[in-house]
């Protein structure tokens, strides 16, 4: 291929998972009803009617949630709108007549939906008044927002064979439906380094490439592309030499990471002065923990219980009892740390949690949801109580923004091994209960909180969206996002000295505990425990070997007296660049050159590292 | 089979709350239920086709109820009508 063209099928993103892909394309779609095909050949008329099934059972669910919240919350009267939504969704000319319209007209579900209501909509609109063509296009929004969702759950791409996926957008419900093994690697046009993709990917140790713009247009079905998880990058139908260079690259790296596991697993990680720093691993499904361990993590510091959510429908209280107890059994004796259900936020769980609302991310969400729900929530806690028989079990309520909440979810959780008990049903005789702080109201009542939980652990990504006022999935602001910002140094300081004070431990669960530079922040902060991507494990233990814990100290107290990130920045990176440099991982050089960047673009050179 | 014709004394007409009261009534009915206005006749276990109807206050509307439950379902339907579906004052 001729040199001048190359530009083009380069492209250049925001690395968002570590490592190097070299595979074919598979392009994944959501569907969009407004884009959509939609006609269907008659084979495909049960899949569609089954789509539709479901996509409308979730819609009255939802419908009858609301209601039952508001009339608890705000009185009966209002509830009765969701009440006649809940008719309208049951009435046959929705019930019946989509089915038909699949069935006789052979068109998608999501057409059917659009041709009906929207039928019925005019209708409203020219003969009976406009407000109650809204409660029909309403209803015609939620049916479609749940077929898309389940079209994407559904759909979920079969892949027969070793692949780099391919997406416009990926939702977690596409990638937790996929078999994430033959996932080689993820490119999408949209997303960021916070985004659930992303989480997920790093967790799955899934390379991956976010923000390309537009490799859902260059790259076709069957391309040869290579991967980049490290610089950002995305070359379609790269030449030999890129091939040969990325082929040899991939096979350095995973030399050292072989070898680091090897060492690491063996070694502890302790300071040069001999502080022990447990570091755990952060995982989303059950089955990676023993992977997890392989890798040297000292346990699991966060599992994300939800993603058991995101895989088809809700799970029942045994399927999810059998998820925990595989967990804490492979982990066992070291501790497994589950979180409860937290939906919301980016991550919108559309069968517990709503989309629609104006603030998501200080909305319903978390723990609010769960005590709002509590058949849903006690189903969980009795499924960990039962499984906590098998392992060190610490449960961890997410979101606290206040001691009633934590009580609230305590009483529960009582409740629960109470009935259990009654049932003569085996439950764990100790599990420690902690809260996630992640709300500055939590930091602030720390000494309150602290006296009820037997452990916290930070959810940085949280805490700093709340402390500085950034919404982490707007990319407009996403500069202002600085987990290095003297007042979210503040916060974790104020946390770890009121739950020290209260004789409780402090880990961090959040992205800062897996970055290089952090971690001497959060240890030099007095943070106990951190909880990390697996795949970042072996490299920070190593990094950890080479600081002290009274450097680490010094460090805080330097960055404390700064007044802003940027200076926080470049104290840790003139002080540390070198001895970085020298641990050689590909992710640390990442993170350097990141640095050198970020420096070079505002028209600066980036301070000398001391020796 | 009986038929009954109410009058719709509410503020409002058959908007889409009174469309909801009555067709909670007819759709826990084993009964039929026409429901009449105008030239029009429809499905009343619809709460489309309740509604679609506009009944104005002060119109006039008629039930054909055909089925082993139609007395009861009769009364229902008066009381709720008598009593303006709940809704003034």
């Amino acid at each position: 291929m001729a040199e001048g063209a190359r530009q083009d099928n380069l492209l250049r993103g925001l690395p968002v998972s570590m490592g190097y892909a070299v595979g074919r394309v598979r392009f994944v779609h959501r569907k969009s009803w407004s884009a959509t095909e939609r006609t269907i050949t008659e084979d495909r008329v049960p899949y569609e009617l089954a789509l539709f099934e479901k996509a409308h059972a979730r819609s009255l669910r939802e419908l009858e949630m609301l209601g039952s919240q508001i009339s608890r919350n705000v009185g009966s009267r209002d509830a009765r709108i969701f009440k006649t939504h809940v008719q309208i969704l049951q009435d046959p000319k929705i019930t019946e007549e989509v089915p038909n319209l699949v069935r006789t007209k052979l068109i998608t579900a999501e057409r059917a939906v659009y041709e009906v209501t929207h039928e019925l909509s005019l209708f409203f609109e020219r003969h009976v008044g406009g407000d109650k063509a809204r409660d029909i296009d309403d209803i015609a929004d939620r049916l479609m927002g749940h077929l898309n969702e389940e079209a994407g759950a559904l759909d979920a791409p079969v892949l027969d064979e070793p692949c780099i996926v391919v997406a416009h957008t990926l939702t977690p419900s596409l990638l937790a439906g996929a078999d994430t093994g033959k996932i080689l690697g993820i490119a999408t046009d949209t997303g960021g380094a916070t985004s659930h993709v992303a989480i997920l990917a790093r967790s799955l140790q899934i390379p991956a490439v976010a923000a390309l713009n537009r490799i859902s247009l260059d790259a076709k079905d069957g391309d040869l592309m290579i991967l980049d998880g490290f610089e950002g990058v995305a070359i379609v139908d790269p030449t030999e030499e890129e091939q040969a260079l990325y082929a040899e690259r991939g096979r350095r790296h995973r030399e050292r990471q072989r070898d680091l596991a090897k060492q690491s697993g063996a070694e502890r990680p302790v300071t040069l002065d001999g502080k022990y720093i447990p570091m755990l691993a952060n995982v989303e499904l059950p089955e990676e923990t023993s992977r997890a361990l392989e890798q040297g993590a000292e346990g699991v510091g966060l599992l994300r219980s939800e993603f058991l959510f995101f895989r088809a429908g809700a799970p029942t209280e045994e399927e999810q009892f059998q998820a925990y107890r595989e967990a804490l059994e492979s982990a066992y004796p070291r501790p497994v740390t589950i979180r409860t259900v937290d939906t919301g936020g980016d991550k919108l769980l559309k069968n517990l949690s709503l989309s629609d609302e104006p603030n998501p991310v200080m909305g319903w969400r978390s723990i609010r949801v769960c005590l709002d729900n509590p058949a849903m929530f006690k189903e969980q806690l009795r499924a960990l109580l039962r499984a906590g028989v098998y392992g060190r079990l610490k449960i961890m309520f997410p979101m606290v923004a206040s001691l009633d909440e934590l009580r609230g979810a305590k009483k529960m959780l009582d409740e629960v091994r109470l009935s259990l008990e009654d049932e003569g049903v085996r439950v764990a005789d100790s599990v420690e209960v902690g809260a996630m702080v992640e709300v500055p109201s939590a930091v602030l009542q720390m000494e309150d909180l602290a006296r009820e939980v037997d452990f916290v652990s930070i959810g940085t990504n949280d805490l700093i969206q709340f402390t500085l006022a950034v919404d982490r999935s707007n990319e407009k602001v996403k500069e202002l996002f600085q987990p290095h910002h003297p007042a979210v140094l503040r916060m974790i300081r104020m946390t770890c000295n009121a739950a020290h004070e209260a004789g409780i431990v402090v880990s961090v669960c959040g992205e800062m505990a897996s970055d290089v530079l952090s971690i001497v922040l959060l240890v030099g902060l007095g943070v106990d425990e951190l909880s990390m991507s697996p795949s970042r494990i072996a490299e920070n233990k190593s990094f950890l070997r080479t600081i002290s814990y009274a450097e680490a100290r010094e460090t805080v107290t330097e960055c404390l007296a700064l007044r802003s990130a940027r200076e926080i920045d470049e104290l840790l990176y003139r002080r540390f660049a070198k001895r970085i440099e020298a641990l050689g991982g590909t992710s640390y050089q990442a993170k350097l050159r990141k640095f050198r960047d970020a420096a070079a673009l505002r028209g600066e050179s980036a301070p000398e590292p001391e020796a | 089979m009986i038929t009954r014709v109410l009058q719709v004394t509410n503020k409002l007409g058959i908007h889409a709350r009174p469309a909801g009261m009555i067709v909670e009534i007819t759709t826990h009915a084993q009964s039929d239920v026409q429901i009449c206005y105008g030239d029009s006749r429809a499905n009343a276990k619809s709460i489309l086709n309740v509604m679609m109807l506009a009944a104005e206050p002060g119109s006039e509307i008629k039930f054909v109820i055909n089925g082993p439950d139609e007395e009861r379902v009769a009364e229902e339907l008066e009381k709720l009508f008598a009593n303006r579906f709940y809704e003034d004052g």
